[in-house]
């Protein structure tokens, strides 16, 4: 090892891999070219402190290695949240882990030249060699607009190569060459290109960044000072003011005032000229016919967003989603859940009966089920959301929604991932991203678990049965299990929208809420493209999310084992030898062994850390009305809340593997009383334990899917204490009422 | 074939204090053209955003179709559709042109 050390950093030298940025607007099939590029040699992790991932790959031209960093789609490289400060800080080399890149990327949808050049003459300004892939060629000639790109690669002074991504066959070798000579000639250039559009702008950034690096001691980039400059109250003028002091903000300030011209803002002069620019760039080498040819795309657009017609297209296609994650993945989840079943049999037949057998069986096996049992849903649900992402139609499903979606201050973007909360959070969760504005995002995750997901039906379906009386209404139509049941969903729903509301109106306050959206044309997506996705979704949930579920199952496996001591056994195996030497039928017997089983069981629940818990806890849950023996399987659904009726069952001695349906456990929940006699579960109990688990987070999947998509712990525990209080305070309310008028 | 769609805009601005009562994106019919002109007093941000996605002076727009409600509305602009809604098309102020050409 030591002596093959010096000749391997010395070949990583000769051969050092290059870093190139990837970045366009969103909708330029991005993603596609980059997965057509890197094929599977990708990796994905975060961003330190946003919630932008950070997608790498590698390939290789010509023995030149090459590394591409893809960059989230943006229309330009002002920052006004930290999420898009992603993109310039990457630029100019300020991200710990991803060196300064040696070139850059943009692709351009050749079909929207004008506004996607605008990016691209800013990344022209910064100094780095550009190439620019301009993508989707195929719109673009079918709308008639004929672009000599040879002519237009002069003037931007950067290749440009046309190609469409999506395509079956694709030639990529000019632009894998291209990358490679952009590299290859890469200088270290300075920020002095002449020509820029704001020379007076870039000279007093130029001029206040060397007076900052000077002063502070570190490289203050002026690029950086430029974007503060234009981007008045933005991320780079933050990031400054943090660096270097408040003074910045006032230097800055007094900068602009010397730098606007005709009472425009620095922003309205980069823009103008900017667009300016890009209109004589493109005179002579872009031919846009005055009447495009309409589309196959722009044909679909006239029924899909029709307001009668396009309402039902979207009525339909919702339904088919909500449909799928419901009741397609079922099927797929009651065979996981057989095959964990099976295994965790096989392991108790295998193994000597003791501490290891139940650790692989219970708490091992039924942890791995547990992580793998929400892949169905998060498989078909994401196969929904990155097909109608990709083909465009989710940018119209918000556009349709938009108005229902406002009044609980969200926008159209939340529908897909609120729907979808119904079936799962743990897919929703997922499917947030696809909301662009951060705080928007963060509210919409936050209001998604109040949303009755199906591990709720169990609880639901078990005290209702036992504590609902069953009456009928309208002939039969409507019988109060089913209003009960509803009544729980519009308590979900309003728990939810009350949530986002309320976040939006105090932490995820914005000044101006706006919905800028672009409406892309309908395209086919590409199956490779969706299927890298799906299985990069899949494998993120299972190392990110899966990790944190699996160690929380194996924790409340292991309080519900131990403490173990040899008397206890002892005891009951005595009793199960005195059973067996009574003379009784063998079906007779089975029948007692069973029932001893399962009092077994009860009894070293009762006397395990967990049950120790619950009577330790259960103080706290008194005033609910709440004996030890709920509080013990309430706290042992935290971590997922449908094992509630398996810890029921196991307390009440009727077995773990009982159903929400079973006659004999309504029976001992409802004669279940209190040292004094009376009854444990009366109806404003049982009601207020259903409001328990309406609102209450008990869900560790939940929760670590929400840490792992807002990359940090601070929202997941927020969530968990907002909603467990809420759950607590409603359950009480229920009691408060029944006192009231019991 | 096709004609360009870049010309010069050699038209100077219009000084505000002599424009007519401010008329706006939301009062512009579906499938009418208008030329935009500036902004009303809008958040800073907002203003460059849209700037940036091409709603800027002397750009051609036209109202497509609306949503369910009349709200959000989708607009055509540099040859692509945006959607805004009502609240952000009122601050766009506009020259309604029947006179000017199609493109």
């Amino acid at each position: 090892m030591a002596e093959s050390a010096p000749a391997l950093k010395a070949s990583a030298v000769a051969a050092r891999q290059a870093v190139v940025a990837v970045i366009g607007n969103p909708n330029t099939g991005k993603s596609s070219l980059f997965n057509l590029l890197t094929g599977m040699h990708q990796k994905v992790a975060n961003y330190p402190g946003v919630t932008v991932e950070k997608r790498t790959g590698e390939l290789q031209v010509d023995g030149q290695d090459i590394l591409l960093v893809d960059l989230p789609g943006t229309y330009s490289l002002s920052a006004h949240s930290p999420d898009e400060r992603v993109a310039v800080d990457v630029l100019l080399g300020r991200v710990p882990d991803v060196p300064k890149p040696d070139a850059v990327m943009v692709v351009v949808d050749a079909s929207n030249l004008r506004r996607n050049l605008f990016l691209a003459t800013q990344l022209r300004e910064l100094g780095v060699p550009l190439v620019v892939a301009l993508n989707m060629v195929d719109v673009a000639s079918a709308r008639g607009v004929d672009i000599d790109a040879l002519r237009l690669s002069e003037r931007l002074d950067a290749p440009v190569i046309p190609l469409t991504a999506t395509a079956k066959e694709v030639n990529t070798r000019p632009l894998l060459q291209a990358l490679a000579s952009a590299v290859r000639g890469s200088a270290p250039e300075t920020l002095s290109a002449p020509s820029v559009l704001l020379p007076d702008v870039r000279d007093a950034a130029i001029e206040l960044a060397e007076r900052w690096s000077r002063l502070s001691g570190t490289r203050v980039e002026a690029y950086l000072v430029e974007r503060a400059l234009i981007d008045k109250g933005g991320e780079s003028e933050y990031a400054l003011a943090q660096a270097l002091g408040s003074d910045v903000a006032d230097e800055l300030e007094s900068r602009r005032t010397g730098l606007r011209a005709d009472y425009q803002t620095l922003a309205e002069r980069e823009a103008r000229s900017r667009y300016a620019h890009v209109g004589k760039l493109m005179e002579g080498a872009v031919r846009i016919p005055l009447q495009p040819a309409a589309t196959a795309s722009d044909r679909v657009d006239r029924f899909l967003s029709h307001p009668i017609i396009g309402s039902l297209c979207f009525v339909l296609v919702m339904g088919a989603v909500f449909q799928a994650v419901f009741a397609w993945a079922t099927p797929l989840m009651d065979w996981i859940d057989a095959l964990a079943g099976a295994a965790s049999g096989a392991v108790y037949a295998t193994l000597p009966e003791g501490a290891l057998a139940s650790l692989l069986a219970d708490g091992v096996i039924a942890g791995v089920g547990s992580v793998v049992i929400f892949l169905p849903q998060i498989l078909i649900l994401f196969a929904f959301v990155i097909f109608l992402e990709d083909s465009g139609y989710m940018a119209r499903a918000a556009f349709l929604v938009d108005r229902l979606m406002r009044w609980c201050g969200l926008s159209g973007h939340s529908f897909v991932p609120m729907l979808s909360g119904f079936a799962c959070a743990v897919p929703a969760i997922m499917g947030t991203r696809v909301i662009p504005d951060r705080r928007d995002r963060i509210a919409t995750l936050m209001a998604v678990p109040f949303m009755t997901c199906s591990a709720r039906l169990p609880v639901y379906a078990l005290l209702i049965a036992a504590f609902v009386p069953q009456r009928h209404y309208f002939f039969g139509l409507l019988n109060l299990h089913g209003l009960v049941l509803l009544g729980l969903y519009l308590l979900g729903i309003v728990g939810g929208v009350l949530t986002a509301y309320l976040l939006k109106r105090s932490f995820l306050r914005r000044a101006a809420p706006s919905f800028l959206m672009e409406l892309p044309p309908y395209r086919l997506p590409n199956p490779r493209s969706v299927a890298l996705r799906l299985m990069e979704r899949a494998r993120l949930f299972l190392v990110r999310a899966g990790t944190v579920i699996f160690f929380v199952a194996v924790v409340v496996w292991a309080l519900a084992y131990f403490p173990r001591s040899d008397s206890f056994d002892s005891e009951w195996a005595a009793q199960v030898q005195q059973l067996e030497q009574v003379e009784v039928d063998p079906s007779q017997r089975q029948l007692e062994l069973q029932a001893l089983e399962n009092a077994q069981a009860a009894a070293h629940l009762e006397q395990s850390y967990l049950g120790r818990l619950g009577k330790a806890i259960a103080p706290v849950f008194r005033p609910l009305g709440w004996d030890w023996k709920v509080s013990a399987a309430v706290v042992a659904s935290f971590p997922a809340r449908e094992v509630v009726v398996a810890v029921l069952g196991t307390i009440y001695a009727v077995g773990a593997d009982v159903e929400a349906e079973d006659v004999s456990l309504r029976d001992r929940i409802r004669s279940a009383t209190w040292p004094d006699g009376s009854a444990v579960f009366t109806v404003p109990m049982a009601v207020g334990l259903m409001v328990f688990y309406a609102f209450c987070l008990q869900c560790a999947a939940t929760v670590a899917t929400i840490a792992r998509e807002t990359n940090s712990w601070r929202w997941p525990l927020l969530a968990w204490g907002y909603m467990t209080g809420l759950g607590y305070a409603g359950a009480y309310v229920c009691v408060l009422v029944g006192q009231a008028f019991g | 074939m096709g004609v360009l769609q870049h010309r010069q805009r050699i038209r100077p601005a219009v000084p505000i204090a002599r424009l007519p009562a401010e008329t706006t994106l939301v009062d512009l019919p579906l499938g009418e053209r208008a030329e935009i002109r500036g902004f009303r007093d809008i958040d800073s941000r907002l203003a460059q955003r849209l700037m940036q996605l091409g709603v800027i002076e002397g750009e051609a727009i036209t109202p497509v179709r609306t949503a369910p409600g009349g709200d959000p509305v989708e607009y055509r602009i540099m040859g692509y559709a945006l959607s805004l809604r009502r609240a952000e098309a009122a601050q766009v102020m506009i020259r309604r042109s029947s006179a000017s050409a199609d493109g």
